[in-house]
């Protein structure tokens, strides 16, 4: 081992400090990452915050009441509206689209992460950020909300060409938004696999989403509070076509 | 000998700077998200006061009347009597009375196609989205075909009242309409059902257009998504 050493030593070397330059640059991303956790926090009135004893917030019990009460008095807002608009509730694991007071449709969420969104919190943090209905604000899938296809008529006299309908299995719907009150939720649609059975690969998913995404994150100066839920495909293309461009957003935990 | 070890010293030494490298990234990409979310959990988390774990039962009492006060607000914003909601992406009906889901199907809604007549006229047949009220209800309705309808087979548009715009017979027994042209009637292409075919109007099997029209009342709500 000795004679290895002091035959490879300029090598060795090479590849030790080669080694220590990526840690280190590794450890300054990782201060930096944690600082932009931190500026976001602060950023969005969220605070290690004990609750006041007057406020029953800590009581789980109490709390379950008054996020509820929070919850059905922004659905009552939300039906003055002419809209579509989404809420997600993760207590009872639902995403529902409703219209005018009416809920469409619910479809349940097979599976989410991180297991523990914005739980815990204190009354303050959750109504900063929850207190009011918020609005999507930017977003991308992999999929059209309207996917016109144009057709040119054919001259009169000549037969109307055979149109055939697309059938072929359409891939999985992955939509991305953010909203006003600063978060981020990564909907992945799961389809029906060959044991007609529904599976969400949650890891593979987000191994994916972060491979995919790894660069844009490596210079981000910005943390954003990410929330992952895997719904049925046909649910997940529903609701995206449902909602408008920037549809109002209540959410629950 | 002298070539071998030569190869093997830098296989060695490329083998260390790629292992490096996807140290580097996996931990960039994988571990750093990962305690960005566990600082975050740790952020938010607030500190529990001891003092203040029990609620008194009249508060709890109050808050409980207020949420189930809100819960019959909300209740009474569903129609009463029958509505239908249709959902144009996965061609699917469900017909509800009095809360309770009656029926479902499914259905054929737009096709999505744009017709390009010209550079200034075009044609989307897409059904409307939204809270829709029925209008009317027909028996044995007959189409009227409008100017697409010849248009995309083809053939020149007649005039108004001509009597090549009338057909009987394709639309079913019954149609509920919606107002702007938009119908919901039968079809004589059931195997179609469950596709996006139409020219905007909503489209069902037999069956299920006699009960959807026996149960919606001029008034009665469709909404569409």
């Amino acid at each position: 081992m000795k004679d290895f050493f002091k035959k490879y030593r300029k090598y060795v070397l090479g590849v030790v400090v080669f080694w220590s330059v990526l840690l280190v640059l590794f450890l300054v991303n990782l201060i930096f990452s944690v600082g932009r956790v931190n500026n976001y926090a602060s950023e969005n009135g969220i605070k290690n915050d004990s609750t006041l004893v007057t406020d029953n917030w800590s009581n789980a019990e109490f709390q379950n009441l008054m996020k509820e009460k929070l919850w059905l008095e922004q659905q009552l807002q939300l039906a003055k509206s002419d809209s579509f608009s989404i809420g997600i509730n993760l207590k009872d694991s639902i995403i529902q689209v409703q219209l005018k007071g009416t809920v469409l449709f619910q479809t349940k969420i097979m599976e989410q992460s991180p297991a523990r969104f914005y739980m815990n919190t204190g009354k303050g943090t959750y109504m900063n950020v929850f207190g009011e209905i918020a609005r999507i604000q930017s977003g991308n899938a992999n999929a059209s909300k309207r996917p016109i296809k144009k057709v040119v008529a054919p001259p009169i006299g000549t037969e109307k060409p055979v149109s055939k309908t697309d059938t072929t299995k359409a891939e999985p719907i992955q939509w991305i938004f953010t909203t006003s009150n600063q978060m981020q939720v990564v909907i992945t649609g799961v389809q029906q696999s060959a044991d007609s059975t529904f599976h969400a690969s949650e890891g593979k998913d987000l191994f994916n989403y972060r491979l995919k995404n790894g660069f844009s994150s490596l210079f981000s100066k910005k943390y954003t509070a990410t929330l992952y839920l895997w719904i049925n495909d046909n649910d997940a293309k529903s609701i995206y076509r449902a909602l408008p461009e920037q549809s109002k957003f209540i959410f629950r935990n | 000998m002298k070539r071998m070890n030569g190869f093997l010293k830098w296989l060695l030494v490329s083998v260390a700077i790629v292992a490096g490298f996807l140290l580097f990234f996996a931990g960039n990409f994988f571990l750093i998200p990962e305690i960005q979310e566990m600082r975050f959990a740790s952020a938010v988390k607030s500190q529990v006061n001891a003092a203040d774990t029990l609620a008194g039962k009249d508060e709890m009492l109050k808050m409980r009347k207020q949420v189930d006060l809100l819960n019959v607000k909300i209740d009474k914003l569903t129609p009463g009597g029958a509505f239908l909601i249709i959902n144009t992406t996965d061609n699917s009906f469900r017909l509800f009375k009095n809360s309770e889901l009656i029926r479902r199907g499914k259905c054929s809604t737009g096709s999505l196609i744009q017709l390009e007549v010209d550079s200034t006229r075009s044609y989307t047949f897409e059904t409307p989205k939204g809270a829709l009220t029925v209008k009317s209800k027909i028996t044995d309705p007959i189409w009227r075909k409008p100017d697409w309808a010849f248009i995309e087979e083809g053939l020149p548009v007649p005039s108004p009242n001509h009597a090549s715009r009338y057909e009987r017979g394709v639309l079913g027994d019954y149609a509920l309409a919606l107002g702007d042209g938009y119908l919901i009637h039968g079809t004589l292409y059931q195997r179609l059902l469950g596709l996006p075919v139409t020219h905007g109007c909503i489209r069902l099997a037999d069956e299920d257009l006699e009960v959807v029209y026996k149960n919606l009342q001029v008034g009665s709500k469709v909404f569409i998504y």
